[in-house]
């Protein structure tokens, strides 16, 4: 059986966490919940959706030995008022530890999140791009954000794509 | 202590394992089992545009090393 | 339940191995096969092939009459294969889910590695390069 990945995205405290698994969406907003309405929670112009730190979860690795390789990346036009950031990178690359996801600029995703198929993983697993999932397990946190300008409409949307590798 | 809830159904659980064995009412599967298509979706689509694209820029890359 | 079976070490039992779309056949020097579901019902691992005595590796499928076939003419060609999957608009009604087969070797020519991976596209059609991140947007 091929092996099982979900999305699995961390909330809360760091203290006492919460771990949606297997989420539904990435709508990103100014509160920071999982599966979000995002017109329930709008980003003021100006300011910046609340962080979100997710994590790829093999749940059963199956009848393969490994998972590597990650890549995430977004689709869409986000227009010229808005950008969305990130910490995954394909170089000079390190793990990011939990913290209390906040709606200030965030000093972990700090690269601007792809906009095509990166060319080699740019997400890592044990802190490493070359890690890999032989049990099940998790990658490093994704962490993710997008900033706007005063001038900021609302219309515009993003949508996230994710690959791995699987060895069977 | 971490909070475990399924992103599917919303229930929560107090452990991973909870979590992961649960019969889920919305994928019909418990996480353990949930099956990735086997076969390719009808409708996809083989962008060649977007390769050829890709193409191009790494051949310009190289070109100009 | 696929008819299939693999024995899980660590959880110590058998677990259903469902059929992939594009299986593997291992052809050995002395004229034996080695399946990736083999006639016996058990799912066999990449890491089982021996690759010192692999002749040919062949993709084939039970859905389509092609198939797909590399030659190990070099014993220096060292055999690759995997899966790429793609989540493509994560989350949205869009949402689009793709496997590539894909399979190939690499071997070393001076102090350079040489790669060549073909990919099985979900149309079924082949794609042959040196750089597997160039195939996008399926």
């Amino acid at each position: 059986m091929a092996a099982t990945v979900e999305i699995d995205e961390q909330n809360g405290n760091s203290g006492s966490p919460t771990l949606t698994h297997n989420i539904g969406n990435s709508n990103m907003g100014s509160t920071d919940t999982a599966n979000m309405n995002p017109t329930a929670y709008p980003i003021v112009p100006g300011g910046n959706s609340c962080e979100k730190w997710q994590r790829f979860h093999v749940t059963d690795i199956g009848t393969s030995t490994r998972i590597n390789n990650l890549k995430v990346w977004r689709s869409g036009s986000l227009g010229a008022d808005a950008i969305h950031m990130t910490n995954a990178r394909t170089s000079d690359y390190g793990g990011s530890t939990y913290a209390t996801p906040t709606a200030d600029p965030s000093t972990v995703a700090s690269q601007i999140m792809p906009t095509s198929t990166p060319g080699s993983a740019n997400l890592g697993i044990g802190g490493s791009l070359s890690g890999t999932i032989s049990s099940s397990g998790y990658s490093d946190f994704l962490v993710h954000q997008i900033q706007t300008t005063a001038t900021a409409l609302a219309g515009n949307s993003t949508t996230m794509n994710y690959q791995y590798d699987e060895t069977a | 202590m971490l909070k475990h809830i399924c992103g599917q159904c919303n229930k929560a659980f107090s452990s991973e394992k909870a979590y992961l064995h649960h019969q889920c009412p919305t994928t019909g599967s418990t996480p353990v089992q949930s099956p990735l298509p086997q076969t390719q979706p009808k409708g996809s689509k083989l962008t060649e545009k977007n390769i050829v694209a890709a193409v191009r820029t790494l051949r310009q890359a190289k070109q100009h090393v | 339940m696929s008819k299939f079976k693999f024995f899980r070490k660590d959880l110590n039992q058998w677990i259903s191995a469902p059929e992939e779309m594009w299986q593997w056949e291992a052809y050995y020097e002395d004229g034996q096969i080695l399946k990736q579901f083999g006639e016996d019902g058990i799912f066999h691992q990449f890491a089982e092939i021996n690759q010192d005595q692999l002749a040919m590796f062949k993709m084939t499928s039970r859905h389509h009459p092609q198939t797909y076939s590399l030659l190990f003419s070099d014993p220096g060609m060292k055999l690759i294969h995997f899966y790429r999957n793609t989540i493509l608009n994560a989350g949205v009604e869009s949402e689009q889910r793709t496997r590539l087969y894909c399979f190939g070797y690499e071997k070393k020519i001076g102090s350079k590695t040489h790669k060549v991976i073909m990919i099985i596209t979900p149309p079924n059609g082949l794609i042959v390069t040196e750089n597997p991140a160039l195939v996008t947007g399926i």
